[in-house]
């Protein structure tokens, strides 16, 4: 039976990087709900650093009409 | 000269303001829609109840976001967001009443959960701003400098309830 072991920073990022479809867009929501499902929680800490890296883009939108803040994440 | 949001945050018993800067070129047009946006990313961080938000004038926000505390709220307990301008000069925005829940450690050394999806909302509005309506509204420093990152979120004690 393989040991267990906590992911490295540089394997969470990918995780993460992985978790966010190839094209088009995934709630923040959604993408929460997968990581945590997954044991991956820790891994959505390296959102902004991926962001800032260029790879990911994240968007923040407000519906005026239903007062919902939704944020969407993409690769770059 | 730069534009102002503020939100008046109430514990129940005290109340205090913050404000968030704007570049000159925010379309007071749509101020009301955008303050209110933007109390939509506030909200969900906070135990208190945002009391007025306005633009040089104040809104009532009854009708949009809720006005009753928390009976826990407390002015005091803050979360501390550390944002970075694109020159690097610190931005320092203090949010009165948060949700203890949002904050991950204990003791002395809480810090937010950057993770959490609500918190994930408000970091990315003020770093990359918010649509609203089709119309991107991003948040800068005092001078009108556009904010790009979050150096840090930690908790924060406030010296009094004012």
């Amino acid at each position: 039976m393989p040991v267990s072991r906590n992911k490295t920073v540089g394997e969470q990022v990918e995780t993460l990087y992985d978790a966010v479809p190839a094209s088009g867009e995934i709630e923040y929501t959604a993408l929460y709900d997968v990581m945590v499902t997954t044991g991956n929680k820790d891994a959505l800490n390296h959102l902004q650093s991926l962001k800032h890296q260029g790879r990911l883009k994240v968007r923040t939108d407000y519906n005026p009409d239903t007062s919902k803040t939704t944020v969407f994440v993409s690769r770059a | 000269m730069a534009v102002f949001l503020f939100y008046t945050i109430t514990d129940g018993d005290d109340s205090t303001t913050i404000d968030i800067p704007f570049p000159n070129s925010f379309n007071l047009a749509n101020g009301l829609a955008v303050v209110t946006a933007f109390a939509g990313v506030l909200n969900p961080l906070l135990n208190g109840g945002l009391e007025k938000a306005g633009i040089r004038a104040e809104f009532d926000l009854s009708g949009t976001w809720g006005i009753t505390p928390a009976l826990i709220a407390d002015v005091q307990e803050q979360a501390q967001f550390l944002f970075r301008t694109v020159g690097n000069f610190p931005k320092i925005l203090n949010l009165p009443t948060f949700i203890e829940t949002l904050f991950t450690g204990g003791g002395a050394d809480k810090t937010v959960d950057m993770a959490d999806p609500d918190v994930v909302a408000f970091v990315n509005a003020m770093e990359d701003g918010l649509t609203v309506s089709g119309t991107l509204y991003q948040p800068s420093d005092y001078r009108g400098t556009d904010l790009v990152s979050t150096e840090s979120a930690v908790q924060h004690w406030g010296r009094n309830r004012k």
